[in-house]
């Protein structure tokens, strides 16, 4: 007896296939707000939401207004309490998150076993979607509220069809799980509705199991609102409001990203593209290729001729999928199939719009992940029973849109992967950079930048923050959301050193250089681009010691109203004018050994740089040897080295051999350029 | 009698607002903008100092400001912050100076350093009193450069002050 796999087994097999090899991607982008998130429901499980954070350079006093109800976060904090936190945690993490992949699967698999005559296939189609691929790494909420919605929905239409009140009742808690994974899936429970109608059930449990979810979501934001004492959701939604993501100009950007995104990153589904392709000849086809072309010339002027080709191409395609799937409706009805074929349409339709109008409308921007409710009903209607299309043709058109889904899913997720892992090598880097100096060192990014950099016990800072020090370090990423650094500081830094992080894989998720804003159109309309920019590029620079430090410092042998006068320098940093003659005493306190690094700069006709620096501790004067440096910077290039730990004052000695008749009027001074307090004798950058 | 709590409800909000001119509104009424790269040297700018973030008027060195006419009502007195938002340069000084038709009164002088006096690392209050003779006037405000003339972060930024009923307080 010859034994064949069953087709569901080869569906999971597949699906498996997909996520494993990437169960070690570090943590990446808002994992990180869950893993915390997670934490927190370890310390205080009634209320997970309940802990201050810092996002986007601003505090929050807890994390209530989040824009996810807090599955995920729960989730997390069960995964962290069967198998523990630390090195591995994201390996433990990916693990436990390998079962929404398997639960979307069995769901798209009863819906394509009920909607269409290629179950296996259609499937297959759906799970080798490029966003569904990507985000099946990660351990946000995409992926759970995927799979919860699709088998919720599933069932009920199950139960409605087969007349199992049992079955909607089960699927009343899935959609419930969805709801309370994200917000939005609560349109889905709405969707049941939907179906019920069309149907015509008189299966009473169809009527009240789609209220568990808007029951469950009202329980817990009264429970979540009294707690917090206020309604949780109103800061979200004034967050969306805030963006421009209601505003004119935040939905037309939205619209064109969506019809981007769906393009570029959705799925193929080239029956719904071969409908719009037939439809008045090609006409309308080609008609929205040249408006594409033209909106890709006006939306994105500045990218380059191959990404904005790359653009239009992806917006074609998105325009036809939509209209592919609104044609399917006029199709319906022009070729008078049966009710029941008809009713399906209608409710995929419905679904799919529906969706669409709730991506568009919330969030504050476009994202290929937002896509994922989108999927099922798309490829639901692309290989439709009652499609006019033959079988074969179907099948064909399957296994095309399957492999080409699996290529760019796996490109992309390769390329994620890599954006992962830069982000961690980063904050390892620093760390053997910064070896004992991590209190000095501070950062302001998100995503896994911000989890690895808070691991290896950097801390963050406030964009409204007044507690910087003069020599403290502040790093900021060019793409993981840099935060804006206080005006006051921001006016006094020295740039410290800008480095930048390549990767072999020449395609970009996240890149301001490339365009590509496959987790925010803020960053790009392209969901992916074909580039070799640096993956990462991180800013290192520090509170000038002396700018910080000047109300400390005092000036001694100097002129009556002589100051020090710190300005900007010309090509970035901070320039320290000083009077000359004169003795600077400035308070030092170190745990460790520093390098001190400066530039002198002083007239021409005064030859070398007029200073002397002395060490004062514990009563003892003694003089420190300058050392030339021999990088090109203005002036006298100057360096010395600090014991630590120390505790004393460096007194700058501006000696002047001129006679004080040949001191110009407005006195003589001397520039000190971006002085710099540096860990000595630590490891290297690399 | 609805209509009538309305009008008298209107005519307190008009009178309130009679009574409470705001800085911001006075210059945006001028056609002072926000910064922006081609801003002019008077300019509305909102900044942290302290940790407190306020919307400022700024003045750069050398600028001058002057309010149209203020009826201050019943109230006696104007509450200011001020800050400069860098810590750079020699300092800026701030004079105030409250004028009408018959007299002028120069009512603050300050000198803002927060470069080298760490406590003008925050928002300073500024409070003085109206005149009891003074009905109306207008307020002018000069900023000029430090004593030793260096102009480099010479901004001064004015936002509604503390002190409740005062004119100009938050």
């Amino acid at each position: 007896m010859k034994f064949t796999f069953p087709p569901w087994a080869w569906i999971l097999g597949l699906q498996l296939a997909l996520v494993l090899p990437f169960v070690g991607q570090p943590i990446h982008i808002d994992d990180s707000v869950y893993v915390d998130i997670g934490r927190h429901a370890l310390k205080t499980p009634w209320h997970a939401h309940d802990f201050p954070y810092i996002f986007e350079g601003r505090t929050v006093a807890d994390m209530a207004s989040h824009s996810h109800p807090p599955f995920v976060g729960y989730w997390i904090g069960l995964l962290l309490w069967l198998f523990g936190d630390g090195p591995q945690l994201h390996v433990k993490l990916h693990l436990g998150f390998l079962i929404f992949p398997l639960l979307f699967a069995g769901g798209m698999y009863r819906l394509a076993r009920r909607f269409t005559d290629l179950k296996g296939v259609a499937t297959a189609v759906a799970i080798t979607s490029p966003a569904a691929i990507v985000a099946s790494h990660t351990l946000m909420t995409d992926y759970p509220c995927l799979a919860f919605s699709t088998l919720g929905l599933a069932l009920y239409i199950d139960g409605v069809d087969q007349h199992k009140a049992y079955k909607t009742w089960i699927s009343g808690v899935a959609l419930a799980v969805a709801s309370f994974s994200s917000y939005p899936a609560l349109l889905v429970a709405g969707l049941c509705w939907v179906y019920a109608w069309l149907k015509r059930t008189t299966l009473p449990a169809a009527l009240w199991s789609p209220l568990i979810a808007p029951a469950w979501m009202g329980v817990w934001l009264t429970y979540s609102s009294l707690y917090f004492g206020r309604f949780v959701l109103g800061p979200t939604m004034g967050h969306v409001v805030e963006r421009g993501g209601l505003a004119a100009g935040g939905l037309r950007h939205k619209l064109l990203a969506f019809l981007i995104f769906l393009g570029g990153t959705l799925v193929l589904p080239l029956p719904l593209i071969r409908v719009t392709i037939a439809w008045l000849r090609g006409r309308a086809a080609i008609l929205w290729a040249l408006v594409s072309a033209g909106l890709a010339q006006f939306a994105a002027a500045a990218y380059a001729w191959p990404d904005r080709l790359l653009l239009a191409a992806f917006l074609t395609l998105g325009g036809w999928i939509i209209t592919g799937i609104v044609l399917g409706l006029r199709t319906t009805s022009i070729k008078n199939s049966s009710i029941k074929s008809g009713q399906d349409t209608i409710f995929l339709t419905v679904w799919a719009l529906t969706t669409t109008a709730q991506i568009i409308l919330t969030y504050t921007s476009g994202m290929a992940r937002y896509l994922l409710p989108l999927l099922p009903p798309i490829v639901l209607l692309a290989f439709l029973k009652s499609s006019s299309a033959s079988l074969a043709s179907l099948r064909r058109s399957a296994v095309l849109g399957l492999w080409v889904g699996l290529v760019v899913g796996l490109v992309l997720s390769a390329a994620d992967f890599e954006m992962a892992r830069v982000h961690r090598e980063i904050a390892q880097n620093l760390r053997r950079v910064f070896a004992g100096w991590e209190q000095q060192t501070r950062f302001g990014a998100e995503w896994g930048l911000r989890h690895y950099m808070l691991e290896q016990g950097f801390r963050q800072f406030l964009s409204t923050g007044d507690d910087f020090t003069g020599g403290e370090f502040i790093v900021s990423p060019q793409e993981a959301i840099a935060y804006a650094v206080p005006q006051d500081v921001g006016s006094i830094l020295v740039p410290v050193r800008h480095q930048t992080w390549e990767s072999s894989i020449p395609v970009r998720l996240m890149n301001r250089n490339a365009h590509a804003g496959y987790y925010s159109s803020a960053w790009g309309l392209l969901p992916f681009s074909i580039s070799r920019a640096p993956v990462e590029e991180i800013t290192i620079q520090q509170v000038s010691y002396l700018a910080e430090k000047l109300p400390e410092i005092t000036l001694e042998n100097a002129g009556k109203n002589d100051v020090i006068i710190p300005a900007p320098a010309p090509g970035g940093g901070v320039d320290i004018s000083v009077p000359v003659p004169s003795r600077a005493a400035i308070p030092y306190d170190s745990p460790l050994r520093t390098r001190v690094q400066f530039s002198c700069i002083a007239r021409p006709e005064f030859g070398k740089c007029p200073i002397r620096v002395f060490y004062h501790s514990d009563g003892v004067d003694s003089e420190i040897m300058l050392q030339h440096g021999d990088d090109a910077a203005d002036g006298d290039s100057l360096y010395f080295d600090l014991p630590g730990p120390a505790r004393g004052t460096i007194v700058l000695d501006f000696i002047s051999d001129r006679p004080d008749s040949e001191r110009s009027p407005a006195g003589y001074r001397v520039t000190i350029r971006n002085w710099l307090m540096l860990p000595s004798g630590g490891a290297p950058w690399s | 009698m609805v209509l009538s709590w309305l009008i008298v409800w209107l005519s307190s909000m008009a009178a309130t607002n009679e009574r409470r001119p705001d800085l911001l509104q006075m210059a945006a009424a001028q056609g002072i903008r926000e910064i922006s790269s081609d801003s002019n040297r008077v300019f509305l700018y909102a900044f942290t100092r302290h940790g407190q973030f306020y919307k400022t008027l700024v003045l750069t060195a050398g600028t001058m400001f002057q309010t149209g006419i203020i009826k201050p009502g019943g109230a006696r007195c104007v509450s200011l912050w001020a800050a400069m938002p860098f810590n750079l340069g020699d300092g800026a000084g701030l004079t105030i100076v409250l004028t009408n038709e018959t007299r002028r009164s120069e009512t603050v002088q300050l000198y803002l350093d927060p470069a080298h006096v760490r406590a003008q690392r925050a928002w300073v209050p500024i409070r003085f009193e109206i005149p009891p003779d003074m009905d109306h006037f207008v307020l002018k405000f000069d900023v000029n450069a430090g004593p030793r003339g260096d102009y480099t972060g010479d901004w001064i930024g004015l936002a509604a002050g503390g002190e409740t009923g005062c004119l100009l307080a938050e």
